[in-house]
């Protein structure tokens, strides 16, 4: 159970972003909640790419051979989900800053950042 | 967006020019050590909104304007692109090429082939993008209080 | 030089829109005419780059495999052309290309034109990266780049309509996107690998597991919500209508296909017919895309707003294809991928046909509007083909593309969906004749007595898509093979693996 905690709390995250989108008003907080949901999700990669006693896959010029059977000495943890979390959280800022552009652009027309105001407003 | 006290003002003087260069080291030794074009071009936009934070948007522009920065954002772009038809004629992403970086010895400055180049052009278009996002969103806001 | 491009030509699709749309902000600023130009050869460039490849993989059903960077899969990522890519890339950049062209006279009065242009060229790069790609995580990337420029385009006019829709779209969106993306890390997890061709391979070896179900959920979902899937439908009637008409036809024509796309993708070469038909899912996929079909047709048919009522007609269409996808068979899939290029090109058209209506007299609502037939001729033609060919009425394209979805249905004993799928084709033939009659027949109001036709530049791209429309309908046969050899490509999963890993 310990050992999967980090698991949990991923889907905890993306949960509690989840319930903000689906349930709150505010525009402010719906794009809060997208960021968690995102974070839960970079977390459960990260989490993936975990070993137990892993050090950093940085491998210096002394130590590789170049054959295909060669495995590094110490446990390494899985450098790819860290590269793909990069990725990932770089998108995100796009698409956060992009929410907020529209949420902002939403306040001047609407004077709110209220959605059942809106649908009002619009009607 | 008006600027603040005296004390942020004064510090944010000294401190913005040692951080637009740590910015720019880490865009530069991006192939060496931890960081590369995306922090170093982040940590030189920090710097770029720390001063429209204390000193306020006008006197920022002064410096820099809303049109320079998009340019920056798309020359980068264009520039990474660029540097990677190149590389892609030449047969492969990270080629050694246009003569003046060879893949040369791990942990000098003057190795790892292309990427130094891709770094660069990183740094310039991320800085350019958020310091146009940060502006953008300022000019915006500032639209809003004059209304 | 030619076989330099030749060899080099997957990648040169994607970069050239790619570098279109860095060059436009920086040369297009002052000038219109470089601004209109570029625009114009990045889709173009892309066209001429990938008709080179036309000849080996149509007629020599060769997968064309294009490793970046020289790594060999599936260590580095790379692209594979195979027909069912080729189809839709070349489909994706011709539709962009007709947009382009109707976007010189609509876009004409709005500011800001440097950046719609460049955001269709990367809307277009990132179509084409999710097409032509055959890593799991690359197009994740290439999913969020077309999304990100989708939004940003439905937004451009910046109107009350126009950001609460594309706030509802990004919102939206994203959760589908991140569903995507927990299903990649799912099957990264099990499999330790993100190569397309290498997840084929491995996923048979690692054997029955509770989480790839999972995993298959996660990119329904995801993909699902893209492709406007019924109970994830609720942001395509918003954004596609708020959208400039040339977009809301690029966004119709092709961004919702993307979806399908990846569903099919992930159905087919990755897991495999046998894999997934141990679970209910095509019958969930079957059963979803019914649900589509009737939900979409019967909204289209209570709409005034004439660009909703197209979007609602999307989505009854895209039931169509999911319907095909959760059949199944060779046949179903073949008139699935053939109905995908059918929809796009009558859809476009509708779209831009409505366009002009927008350009012209400034209202989307059909009561304010009548006898328009007189006023312009072109454009009620063409929303007469348009409106006929995707009821499925015979000499048409969308007929025959229906007439094998039917056919498919009642041969997997699938009979109540085929006949719901008929049902709702009548339904379609209906609302559209009902709306024809509403804006182009009839009283012409006083108000629109000053009326002119389009000009050239939003006609040229209806003419092209009026007559594709007839010549599809009577020559089906070309573009049925065509159809016929994406669907061997897809389905063949040991061909996939064999001639990207060697």
């Amino acid at each position: 159970m310990i050992a999967n905690l980090n698991y949990v709390m991923a889907a905890a995250i993306f949960t509690v972003g989840l319930y903000a989108v689906l349930v709150k008003r505010d525009l402010i907080k719906i794009i809060i909640g997208i960021g968690f949901m995102e974070y839960g999700v970079n977390l459960f990669w990260i989490s993936l790419g975990y070993r137990t006693g892993g050090t950093a896959p940085i491998i210096t010029p002394g130590e590789v051979s170049h054959t295909a059977s060669w495995v590094p000495q110490t446990t390494l943890v899985d450098p790819i989900p860290q590269a793909l979390v990069l990725t990932a959280i770089v998108i995100g800022l796009g698409t956060t800053v992009l929410l907020i552009a529209i949420a902002v652009r939403a306040y001047q027309r609407y004077g709110t950042f209220d959605i059942q105001k809106m649908r009002e407003l619009k009607e | 967006m008006k600027g603040m006290s005296l004390i942020v003002r004064t510090i944010s003087r000294l401190i913005v020019a040692p951080i637009l260069l740590f910015g720019i080291y880490i865009v530069l030794h991006g192939h060496l050590t931890p960081g590369g074009g995306f922090p170093g071009g982040v940590i030189i936009a920090a710097g770029i909104a720390l001063l429209i934070l204390s000193y306020g948007l006008k006197a920022t522009t002064k410096k820099i304007n809303y049109d320079t920065t998009k340019v920056l954002d798309s020359f980068g772009a264009f520039l990474f692109v660029a540097i990677a038809s190149g590389a892609i004629a030449l047969g492969y992403f990270f080629a050694p090429y246009l003569g003046l970086i060879a893949m040369g010895t791990p942990a000098q400055w003057f190795s790892a082939g292309g990427i130094p180049y891709y770094n660069i052009a990183i740094g310039i278009k991320v800085a350019g993008a958020l310091a146009a996002m940060f502006i953008g969103l300022v000019i915006v806001i500032m639209m809003g209080e004059e209304e | 030089m030619i076989e330099g491009i030749v060899k080099q030509a997957p990648i040169l699709a994607i970069v050239i829109p790619l570098l279109m749309s860095t060059l436009i902000p920086l040369l297009g600023r002052k000038h219109t005419i470089i601004r209109n130009t570029l625009a114009f050869l990045g889709p173009l460039g892309s066209i001429a780059v990938l008709s080179l490849l036309i000849n080996p993989v149509f007629d020599g059903g060769q997968r064309i495999i294009y490793m970046l960077g020289g790594r060999i899969p599936p260590f580095g990522i790379n692209l594979v052309v195979d027909s069912l890519s080729l189809l839709l890339a070349i489909l994706a950049s011709g539709l962009t290309l007709l947009a382009v062209i109707y976007s010189y006279k609509y876009m004409k009065k709005y500011t800001g034109l440097v950046q719609y242009y460049a955001l269709v060229m990367l809307l277009m790069a990132g179509i084409l990266g999710i097409i032509l790609t055959g890593d799991l995580f690359n197009l994740f990337v290439f999913l969020e780049i077309m999304a990100i420029s989708a939004y940003a385009l439905v937004a451009f006019t910046t109107g009350k309509e126009q950001v609460e829709a594309a706030f509802k779209f990004q919102v939206l969106s994203t959760i589908g996107t991140l569903g995507v993306l927990i299903g990649i890390a799912l099957l990264y997890a099990m499999t330790g690998t993100l190569n397309m061709a290498d997840l084929a391979q491995r996923i048979p070896l690692v054997g029955q597991s509770p989480i790839f179900s999972f995993a298959l959920v996660f990119f329904l979902l995801g993909f699902g919500l893209k492709a406007a899937m019924v109970p994830l439908h609720s942001w395509l009637p918003d954004a596609h209508p708020a959208a400039p008409s040339p977009i809301s036809a690029l966004l119709s024509g092709v961004v919702i296909k993307t979806g399908v796309y990846g569903l099919a993708r992930v159905i087919f070469t990755i897991y495999g017919v046998s894999m997934v038909a141990i679970h209910p899912f095509l019958l969930a996929v079957l059963a979803l895309g019914v649900a589509t079909m009737v939900v979409g047709g019967l909204m289209a048919m209570v709409q005034v707003d004439i660009k909703r009522m197209l979007a609602f007609s999307s989505i009854s269409q895209m039931g169509y294809i999911l319907f095909g996808i959760g059949i199944a068979t060779g046949l179903a899939i073949t008139g699935a991928i053939f109905h995908v290029l059918n929809h796009a090109i009558m859809k476009a058209l509708l779209f831009m046909c409505a366009g002009v209506i927008v350009y012209r007299i400034g209202t989307r609502d059909m009561s304010k509007l009548g006898g328009l037939a007189k006023k312009m001729p072109v454009t009620a033609l063409g929303f007469l083909v348009g409106g006929l060919a995707i009821a499925g009425i015979p000499p048409f394209n969308g007929f025959w593309s229906k007439l094998m979805l039917y056919i498919a249905g009642f041969q997997s004993g699938n009979s109540l969906a085929a006949v719901v799928a008929i049902l709702m084709s009548v339904i379609t033939l209906g609302y559209f004749l009902r709306f024809f009659q509403q804006i182009f027949l009839g009283k012409l109001p006083k108000n629109l007595e000053e009326v002119k036709e389009a000009p050239l530049a939003m006609l040229l791209p209806i003419v092209i898509l009026i007559l594709l429309c007839i010549l599809i309908g009577l020559y089906p046969q070309v573009f049925m093979n065509l159809s016929q050899s994406a669907t061997n490509a897809v389905l063949d999963q040991t061909g996939y693996i064999r001639s990207v890993l060697g």
